[in-house]
């Protein structure tokens, strides 16, 4: 360490000058490279690769495609089948046609009216009529629409008061070329049975890829635009709201560019003011100001390089790493200041390099326990958040470089300045929990053994179910039209249940001994075709055996049915669609009957291919001998529980509707969302597991005794599982961004512990007195902490701003941790070493 | 030369003969068949039920029905019925058979047959081409016929492409691949009880 340090005086504590027109550089390149840096709101930002159910969800995306899509809700303040609002409907659905990049749109007037009147089938096909037809009878089309199976809760709502138009977006064929190539050649890799040439092949992809995805994100803001541009100019006439995949996305992208910019922005405002008053001098604020902002200067550049995409999760990195690095500088000024007050002899260069010296080593560890926090964020089963950790642990070694090189190298050129103390504010604050710590030992301990108690009854009730309409403010679009849909149109999260029909199975031979050759000449009555094997002359029947259109038998679609009926029947189940909703349409035109296998199959022929394309490519697969049944989930239900949910729907597809287990499979955003879900728990217990062993390694390295890291682990681990306590008391359910608090904050936290406990020893050395030593730990180090976890409550609570609501409670949450925090560790820390006396009797 | 001139000009002409024969009696036969069956279907004062009787009647004498069972279950599974079973799904597979067209016949109003040129298989097998006219609109369908002891007899159509056999063949070999021998005569006895009670709410249809 020692020739590190001087390594580290010789080159840039005596070359200022030099090490700024360097950093200057590196700086720029950064800064220069910032441009590059970019969002993603996709949904494969949020799903772990090897998630097998993300897997199998792409397979299927595969089989039976999947097509992006907008909605438009369209309540009109009168009624939806007035001419008025009809014409209205017209064009505004022709001026959202006229959009580049809209294939089709798909409104009530444009869907065909089989009962428009009752007809049979033959006289239905030559005259299909539509809303937009001059003969059509209005009163007999709202009441089929009302009881359509298929347009019902997709195209009208329940009660008729809104309709709906789906905006379908054309298939980028480049996109899709390279996603597919790319997941062709991604199971090679983690299988290693790729080859050279394929692996130089995936990394062009990705490059391909990622350069594909920055266009089509462009392609897609500016076409929502334009639907909302569209959207405005019927306001006046019905509440519109834009749902949809693509919609959510992008929006999410402009809610994380809002938040990186709000939080940047206002964070710094908030430096700049607390740091003004606090040391009331310009180099104390601009010094600050400078190394935290090129400190997230050089990350944007670094995610830039690295093609690093920020996600929702870690949209509030810039504000973290602001208020660490500023944390950072306020110890080296804080520190400053005692030096020139203690030793106003010395010359600036002497100050700045004792400064540096005395605080490098606990800077380094708060800077470790802090990337240890972040780092354990690693270890958790979601890809954002483990991203997030990533980021953020590199985040941190970036701040600590840029504020022991550019602090330094900028201070040793100012002027020496005046020497002034620091302002205490809260003195009278920080003296009442030292007399608190000394005169009250037993109530801080009952306080400490009722806040586990209240810890241990709230964590009990922590849920992890969380609404996704939920995650936004009422104020967005997101949330209102989600909730809309999900309210009025058939529910919101996507669910497929997956149906396979297994053949291949042995009959047994029940009654083996009584099979001879002789019965297969059942029959004489073909005496004359009997001289031959009548299966080998009739082979036409093996030839065809797999055709397509034989594929419809009437019992796998009663079992179709089945599932169809069963899944519509739960209450927390909106739209249904599959190949049942078809035949519940054809079945209006044979009495209610069910067709029969003959008739299946011929309509399979009659079926023009286009047709085809629509009404059967979604719902089955031929070739996997496998259906699918598209189900939107309730969101917004009370008391909705997924994942039980998604457990009685597999009980019940295996013992009330007597399938295999190997005959459904649940897959889709639902199952995805779940998973996250009910990982959170897990994650939570790892992620606070890995932290507390890695602090207490760390600490048992610093401070050489395991008594002490105990000591100093504990009130750090109270404060951070209190806010998981008060999240389970206040019915807030874990999510995937909360579940990050109780690391981060003990990762943060554990810094004040360090230069407390650092600074006890030093104090403790003096006069081996613990009440006094206590005493004046708080007096000095004490307003540090004190300053520094007020400016990071301060600075977290900047993230209310979000349109987020869990960046929102991660601000208001981690602020909360920190207070507790400070709090315990000039009461419980203190009193924890007066009572275990870990440096000596 | 001559002579095998003379042998081959003698072998082509007894095979066209013959397969003039073959096509004569198999259309004829099914001519007939068709003829009888309209004759009854476009006779207004008859009632439907009537109908329904005569034309399972006519029909029977021209659908090889033991055949056409056998054929719908194919080789693999047949084999492994036992005579009983075997016995029993024949008797299950002619009722419901008879139910499947019985039920169609309500869709009859004006249609018309027109017979195409036999395409002969082989001695014993022959495929006669018809369009059905309906609606102005026409429809192929394709009877297969093979030479029993008791003449020739239907064992397959075909309607716009799909075969009536190869649709009971998917749907009974779905079952078997999927459970056993026993369920799939159960569903085909439930079927049966379902028509008959079909037909007795509703006896015209």
């Amino acid at each position: 360490m020692q020739s590190f340090l001087n390594f580290y005086s010789r080159y840039i504590l005596n070359k200022p000058i030099i090490v700024i027109i360097v950093l200057l550089g590196v700086f720029s390149y950064f800064g220069y490279n910032a441009q590059n840096f970019r969002i993603d709101a996709s949904a494969d930002s949020l799903i772990l690769e090897n998630d097998k159910d993300f897997k199998y969800y792409r397979k299927i995306s595969k089989t039976y495609g999947s097509h992006s899509y907008m909605f438009i809700t369209y309540k009109p303040r009168g009624d939806i089948f007035s001419s008025e609002t009809l014409s209205k409907l017209g064009s505004l659905r022709d001026e959202l046609r006229g959009i580049k990049r809209v294939s089709s749109v798909l409104t009530i007037l444009d869907v065909p009216l089989l009962r428009n009147p009752p007809v049979p089938i033959k006289e239905l096909i030559s005259n299909i009529k539509n809303l937009e037809n001059p003969e059509v009878d209005l009163q007999l089309a709202q009441a089929e629409l009302a009881e359509s199976p298929i347009y019902k809760e997709l195209l009208v709502s329940t009660d008729m008061k809104m309709t709906a138009l789906m905006v379908h977006l054309a298939e980028d064929e480049e996109y899709d070329s390279i996603v597919s190539r790319r997941n062709e050649l991604r199971p090679k890799l983690s299988d290693n049975t790729i080859t050279p040439a394929e692996r130089s092949e995936l990394e062009q992809l990705k490059i391909a890829y990622r350069k594909c995805k920055i266009r089509l994100d462009k392609e897609r803001h500016s076409d929502i635009a334009a639907v909302r541009r569209i959207m405005d100019g019927y306001r006046q006439d019905a509440e519109l709201f834009l749902g949809g995949i693509s919609m959510i996305t992008d929006d999410l992208i402009t809610f994380v560019k809002n938040d990186l910019q709000v939080f940047g922005i206002g964070i710094i405002i908030f430096l700049i003011v607390a740091l003004g008053i606090i040391f009331r001098k310009v180099r104390w604020v601009v010094l600050p100001i400078l190394c935290c902002t090129l400190s997230v200067l050089s990350m944007i550049g670094f995610l830039g390089i690295f093609g690093w995409e920020v996600t929702v999760i870690s949209s509030n990195f810039i504000s973290l790493q602001l208020i660490i690095t500023m944390a950072l500088t306020i110890h080296l000024i804080v520190r400053f200041r005692e030096l020139q007050v203690d030793n106003p002899e010395w010359s600036q260069m002497e100050l700045v390099k004792e400064t540096v010296f005395s605080k490098f080593i606990p800077c380094l560890y708060t800077t470790l326990t802090t990337i240890a926090g972040f780092s354990s964020l690693l270890i958790c089963d979601i890809l954002p958040v483990i991203n997030f950790g990533l980021m953020m642990s590199v985040g941190l070694v970036v701040s600590l470089i840029v504020t022991f090189f550019l602090f330094p190298a900028i201070l040793c050129l100012l002027p020496k300045g005046k020497a002034r103390e620091d302002r205490q504010f809260c003195r009278g604050f920080i003296r009442f929990l030292a007399n608190v710590t000394q005169n009250y030992s037993k109530t801080v301990f009952i306080v400490t053994g009722l806040l586990i108690v209240m810890i241990v009854a709230g964590i009990s009730r922590l849920t992890v179910e969380n609404s996704f309409i939920d995650y936004f403010r009422e104020s967005t679009e997101i949330y209102q039209g989600l909730k809309v849909i999900d309210q009025n149109l058939g529910g919101t999260t996507p669910l497929d249940v997956l149906v396979n029909f297994q053949e291949g199975k042995d009959i047994p031979l029940s009654n083996k001994d009584t099979v001879t050759e002789s019965d297969t000449d059942f029959d004489d009555e073909f005496s004359e075709i009997d001289e031959f094997d009548e299966f080998e002359e009739f082979d036409e029947f093996e030839e065809e055996d797999k055709s397509d259109k034989y594929w419809f038998t009437s019992d796998k679609m009663a079992k179709i049915m089945n599932v169809h009926d069963y899944l519509e029947s739960l209450p927390e189940i909106g739209k249904v669609l599959s190949l049942g909703t078809m035949l519940k349409i054809a079945e209006e035109f044979t009495e209610g009957k069910p067709l029969d296998d003959f008739q299946l199959a011929l309509l399979y022929t009659q079926l023009p291919d286009k047709f085809k394309d629509m009404v059967l490519r979604p719902y089955i697969s031929i070739p996997d001998n496998q259906a699918r049944l598209t189900v939107r989930i309730k969101d917004s239900l009370k008391g909705l529980k997924r994942d039980s949910l998604l457990k009685k729907i597999k009980s019940d597809l295996k013992n009330q509707l007597g399938l295999q287990e190997d005959q459904y499979h649940l897959a889709g955003m639902m199952v995805l969302y779940n998973n996250m879900l009910q990982s959170l728990f897990s994650s939570q217990i790892l992620t606070i597991g890995f932290v507390v062993l890695a602090l207490m390694a760390m600490f048992t390295v610093l401070f050489r005794s395991i008594k002490i890291a105990l000591i100093a682990i504990i009130p750090n681990v109270i404060s951070a599982v209190a806010v998981l306590g008060i999240m389970g008391l206040s019915g807030l359910p874990l999510d995937f961004i909360t579940i990050t608090i109780a690391a981060i904050s003990i990762g943060i936290a554990v810094d004040d512990t360090i230069h407390y406990i650092h600074r006890f020893q030093e104090e403790y050395a003096i006069d081996q007195n613990y009440i006094s030593s206590m005493h004046r730990c708080h007096g000095s180090i004490g307003n540090a902490m004190y300053y520094t976890s007020l400016t990071i409550i301060a600075g977290f609570s900047i993230l209310v701003f979000s349109y987020f609501i869990p960046t929102i409670l991660f601000g208001l949450l981690t602020g909360l941790a920190m207070f507790i925090a400070l709090i315990t560790a000039l009461t419980l820390l203190p009193l924890l070493i007066i009572v275990f006396k870990p440096f000596g009797r | 030369m001559r002579r095998v001139s003379c042998l081959l000009l003698f072998f082509l002409l007894l095979s066209q003969a013959a397969v003039a024969d073959v096509e004569s009696e198999a259309e004829e036969k099914l001519k007939t068949s068709v003829d009888k069956v309209f004759t009854i279907l476009t006779d207004e004062e008859m009632e439907m039920d009537q109908k329904k009787i005569k034309v399972v009647e006519i029909t029977n004498t021209v659908f090889g029905y033991p055949l056409m069972a056998k054929l719908s279950l194919g080789k693999k599974h047949w084999s492994k019925f036992n005579p009983e079973q075997k016995a029993e799904f024949t008797s299950l597979f002619i009722k419901l058979f008879q139910d499947f067209y019985v039920d169609k016949l309500d869709l009859f109003s004006d249609e018309k047959v027109t017979f195409q040129p036999s395409v002969i298989v082989n001695k014993k097998k022959v495929q006669i081409p018809t369009v059905l006219l309906s609606k102005e609109k026409e429809y192929s369908m394709l009877y297969k016929m093979a030479k029993t002891k008791n003449g020739w007899r239907i064992y397959d159509i075909e309607i716009e492409g799909v075969s009536l056999i190869h649709t009971y063949r998917s749907q009974y070999n779905h079952i078997l691949e999927s459970g056993e021998i026993e369920d799939l005569l159960t569903k085909m006895r439930e079927k049966k009880i379902e028509n008959a009670k079909v037909l007795e709410n509703n006896p015209s249809s």
